[in-house]
């Protein structure tokens, strides 16, 4: 329709639409609003010849009789906007259909609170916002003739049509005009003859192929102030069209433009999970060869469209960092589309199965192959966003390298002597929370686990072998069922069994430590008898001369190191218990050596222990006196054997 | 491309369905529940629960023992309170004794049940033949009854007499209970219980049973045999005797205490009068006042488990002297924890 001068803003606000990414952690939402200015000749109260769109967003474009400028919400995250315009004598006409496009993102940030340890979780969001679809295109077709639509006949006859269409984004653009011409002259003015001349329709897109531009970027967005963040993209298409003729002429101009955008988001891991609340772990398999099978996947959020992941696909990997070393299979290969997701890919001797596994003959050789680590979501070599996570060895399963330390079941071969003689009596495998627990700590020599003893009943937690030098330890430091216990004293001064008010030993409180930490309790307990009796200071065999108390410690030592020699239990700690005041020493030297060791808790990568889900606590020392990780007599307890010279 | 625009609804739908199940990662698994450990009260609450109702042979108060194993106690106390508790349910006896037995089987093979092999193996089966040999012959009223439940006892614990002596010979001498008992020590034990029992009810042959055996290698079972054929205050005062010149307090002797404390209030005066003549001695040679102060300790401690109004003032008396060992047992005596406790039987 031709000869209307109209002026015109359409402008459209999308609707919003589904909120996406439904965890508790992270919503993603998407509202666009979409702004159609258009200027000069208004083609039949509207600019559509075709309407993608849904009824009311293509009602709201024919409903702008008068030109001008509308805005309404956009129903998706694409712009098509498409024009023609034709007829004899002129027409001009300009449109511009402009996409905001806002990304929203909503976080709820963990919820932990521990004493004594403070964390700060990954608060960034990566992500590819991507377009495809860009293209462009225009046709423009002019006739000449010597006919009109009314008589008399033209004595000559031209016409002039061109057809501009542009589209922009930010990542990816597209821009094409076609124009044709036509003129004649006619030969015969009242029979109309001899003059036609046709230019010719000329469509050209941009690109020339079917598929569109595409392109992506990688941007992000922070939560580290708020709750809530935003991205915008504008999508803008726009239409030239204009043509001119004689009365025997006529001009028709057709413009398009189009733009589909979309985010991408690493979907697993979590890429704000938090391995501190227990999200985003991974625990080897129990079995030999041992398996780890992480998912990494990301998932494309489009509204209103469907996108073909293909070409991403093609660009994509997932990668753990630092790297974890599979034998047997090649993890993260390739990635391949699906629906709307990209999922990574891993070779075996089969083929190609889903995610990121790893396969290897034995755990990996050491507790640092544990722990924190992330995996990467890469698009062209570029980081685009990752996952914090957390990788776990099964305690009980003995799948760890077939290396030391060695366990045993051990006889004890003279039950009826003062000192103990211990024989191996057989091999077995040891579990793996004692092999990491063993590496964590400085691989310690001549440590074993005791898996059970025999020839008499004993107590299957812990010895030390006086006569070959060697401290055994079982399961009464298991991470997750381990009992063991650190009983803490003071120096307080009291009367002895000689009614000499003197400082002595007292026990005051016990601490209740987990994980790794009992297992550096129960260790550094053995290895303080070691250093004792070593230093032929403790000794089975002491006789009652020197030794009245039977506790292994002379007499002349105990009185020396605030202890009371007539009495086994000087601290009275050990009241229903059979050890004595060798065992107070022991507990006390453990004691210190576990408050060096604090930091160990953050090596503990036993499923169930000290990291593994949510925790009480990562640091989750309870002294029984207090009930909290800070002992009533935390100033005054002892660390170190005292030297009270008797006093 | 597909630009299916007409099902972008439905695509959203479905997308966010799919994007709730991927990110909606959790750990794989639950880490086990276990409770708390056991605070040193409600041990010593548990120890003293057991012998109490050992000697008071309650059915009553089996479903409180069994209670217990509810608890986790750390690794040294656990010992002490699954063997009371077992003497316990074994000394209790009857069917639901050993019902009770049964069940605790099954919580011995808990993975974080430490040394259930051990129960299992050492302990179940002598508590299991006590109660049955109780069962069959409730009151031994003459030698061949004696016989006859010994040989019981002996079948249904799937042992002889030469494999008590063979135990008792691995036995280790120096008495350190860190290597617990065998289930020939454990089964000799239960025996000298049974004679002692026997033995008071007038069958004096009895003890004869274990002429032979080497029970100076099992400090329990030696002082039970010594004394079992002694009258009740003969006992009281040789124990009294006994703790009250000790050069030095090892282990072993806490078996002493309790022992006295199994003679039941007719110890009382005598420990009273015990500890009012070591009070008034002034001794001045150092190990005459070892002695002393050792042999009050020793008496405070046995006083302390006894329910009479006379112990408070005593222990109130000795802590006011600064008698660290009187203020301990004051403060768990009014925490309402009576009992002495020993570790392993």
């Amino acid at each position: 329709m031709l000869g209307r001068g109209m002026i015109g803003w359409l402008t459209i606000l999308l609707l919003p639409t589904i909120g996406l990414g439904q965890s508790d952690r992270l919503q993603v939402y998407f509202k666009g609003k979409a702004t159609l200015s258009v200027s000069g000749d208004v083609p039949s109260c509207g600019f559509f010849t075709s309407c993608p769109l849904d009824e009311s967003y293509c009602s709201s474009f024919w409903d702008l009789c008068s030109g001008g400028t509308r805005t309404v919400s956009a129903p998706g995250s694409y712009v098509v906007l498409g024009g023609e315009i034709g007829g004899s004598f002129g027409y001009s006409s300009n449109a511009q259909l402009t996409v905001r496009l806002l990304f929203s993102f909503r976080y709820s940030p963990p919820l932990l609170q521990i004493a004594g340890f403070s964390y700060t979780p990954k608060t960034s969001l990566g992500f590819a916002y991507f377009v495809d679809g860009v293209k462009a295109g225009a046709a423009a077709i002019a006739v000449a003739g010597c006919h009109s639509s009314d008589l008399p006949c033209c004595e000559s006859g031209s016409a002039s049509a061109s057809a501009m269409a542009r589209v922009s984004t930010s990542v990816a653009q597209a821009s094409i005009s076609s124009s044709k011409s036509a003129s004649c002259g006619c030969a015969d003015a009242e029979l109309c003859l001899d003059c036609t001349s046709d230019g010719g329709a000329q469509w050209r897109t941009d690109p020339e192929d079917s598929s569109g531009y595409r392109g992506y970027k990688a941007s992000s967005v922070s939560f580290r102030h708020s709750r809530s963040a935003s991205h915008t993209e504008e999508l803008m298409g726009f239409i030239s069209l204009s043509g001119s003729s004689t009365e025997c002429g006529g001009a028709l101009s057709v413009g398009a433009a189009f733009a589909y955008a979309g985010l991408l988001l690493q979907s697993a891991p979590h890429p704000l999970g938090v391995p501190a609340v227990g999200e985003n772990e991974y625990v080897w398999t129990s079995d030999t060869p041992a398996k780890l099978e992480i998912p990494a996947r990301a998932y494309a959020y489009a509204w209103g469209w469907e996108p073909d992941l293909g070409w991403f696909a093609d660009n994509t990997l997932f990668r753990v960092e630092p790297p974890i070393e599979s034998e047997r299979t090649q993890p993260g290969f390739r990635t391949i589309a699906r629906g709307r997701e990209l999922i990574a890919q891993s070779r075996d001797q089969y083929g190609a199965i889903d995610d990121l596994v790893f396969v290897r003959s034995h755990l990996p050789p050491s507790n640092k192959d544990f722990g924190k680590k992330n995996v990467y979501f890469v698009v062209e070599g570029n980081k685009v966003d990752y996952a914090e996570v957390e990788i776990f060895f099964p305690p009980d399963a003995t799948n760890h390298p077939p290396d030391d330390p060695e366990g045993y079941v051990m006889l004890l071969e003279n039950p009826d002597e003062r000192c103990p003689r211990w024989r191996r009596l057989r091999r077995v495998d040891t579990p793996n929370w004692f092999y990491y627990y063993w590496d964590a700590y400085g691989r310690p020599d001549r440590v074993y686990y005791l898996a059970a003893a025999h020839g008499v009943t004993q107590d299957p937690s812990a010895f030390y072998d006086i006569l070959n030098d060697e401290i055994y330890i079982g399961d009464r430091v298991h991470p997750v069922y381990g009992t063991h216990t650190v009983y803490l004293f003071r120096l307080e001064r009291r009367l002895d069994s000689q009614g000499r008010r003197r400082q002595l030993i007292t026990y005051v409180d016990q601490l209740e430590p987990r994980g790794i930490h009992q297992f550096i309790a129960l260790l550094e307990h053995e290895k303080s008898h070691r250093k004792y009796y070593t230093a032929r200071i403790s000794r089975c065999d002491w006789g009652p001369q020197q030794d009245p108390d039977s506790d292994s410690l002379p007499s002349w030592w105990e009185r020396m190191h605030g202890l009371d020699p007539r009495r086994r239990d000087t601290t009275k700690a050990f009241r229903f218990d059979p050890d004595g005041d060798s065992d107070a020493v022991a507990e006390i030297e453990a004691f210190g050596a576990l408050e060096r060791a604090k930091k160990y808790w953050r090596y503990d990568w036993a499923q169930y222990s000290m990291q593994w889900g949510i925790p009480p606590s990562p640091f989750p020392w309870r002294y029984v006196s207090s009930g909290t990780n800070i002992s009533r007599y935390d100033r005054y307890l002892l660390r170190m054997v005292p030297r009270t010279g008797g006093r | 491309m597909r630009y299916q625009i007409s099902s972008r609804v439905v695509s959203g739908l479905v997308g966010s369905f799919i994007t709730a199940l991927l990110w909606g990662q959790t750990p794989q698994t639950a880490a086990p529940k276990l409770s708390p450990l056991a605070d040193e009260e409600q041990w010593f609450a548990a120890i003293s629960l057991c012998q109490s109702s050992a000697w008071r042979k309650d059915p009553a108060l089996l479903p409180k023992i069994e209670a217990l194993f509810q608890y986790r106690f750390n690794a040294r106390a656990q010992h002490g309170v699954t063997v009371d508790a077992l003497v316990a349910i074994g000394r209790i006896g009857g069917s639901e004794a050993l019902a009770l037995l049964e069940r605790l089987e099954t919580i011995f093979h808990k993975p974080y049940f430490l040394s259930g092999a051990y129960y299992r193996e050492h302990y179940l089966p002598v508590m299991k033949a006590r109660i049955q040999a109780d069962l069959a012959f409730p009151q031994v009223r003459n030698s061949e009854q004696w016989h006859q439940k010994v040989e019981r006892f002996l079948q249904e614990a799937e042992l002889t007499r030469e494999a008590l002596q063979e135990a008792l010979h691995k036995h280790p001498q120096r008495g350190d209970p860190m290597v617990y008992p065998s289930r020939g020590v454990v089964a000799v034990r239960v025996l000298l219980e049974l004679a002692s029992e026997a033995y008071a009810g007038g069958v004096k042959e009895a003890l004869k049973f274990f002429e032979g055996l080497p029970l100076e290698r099992d400090y329990p079972s030696w002082l039970r045999y010594q004394l079992a054929p002694l009258e009740v205050k003969q006992r009281v005062r040789w124990l009294i005797g006994s703790l009250t010149s000790k050069p030095a307090m090892r282990f072993v002797d806490h078996y002493e205490l309790l022992a006295l404390w199994q003679c039941g209030l007719v110890a009382l005066p005598e420990i009273l009068a015990k500890i009012e003549e070591l009070s008034k001695l002034k001794p001045k040679d150092e190990e005459e006042i070892v002695r002393v102060n050792i042999g009050l300790a020793n008496m405070l401690e046995v006083l302390a488990g006894y329910e009479d109004p006379r112990v408070e003032p005593i222990l109130e008396r000795f802590a006011q002297a600064d008698w660290f060992e009187a203020e301990q047992l004051l403060r768990w005596r009014r925490q309402g924890l009576r009992g002495i406790l020993i570790f392993d039987w």
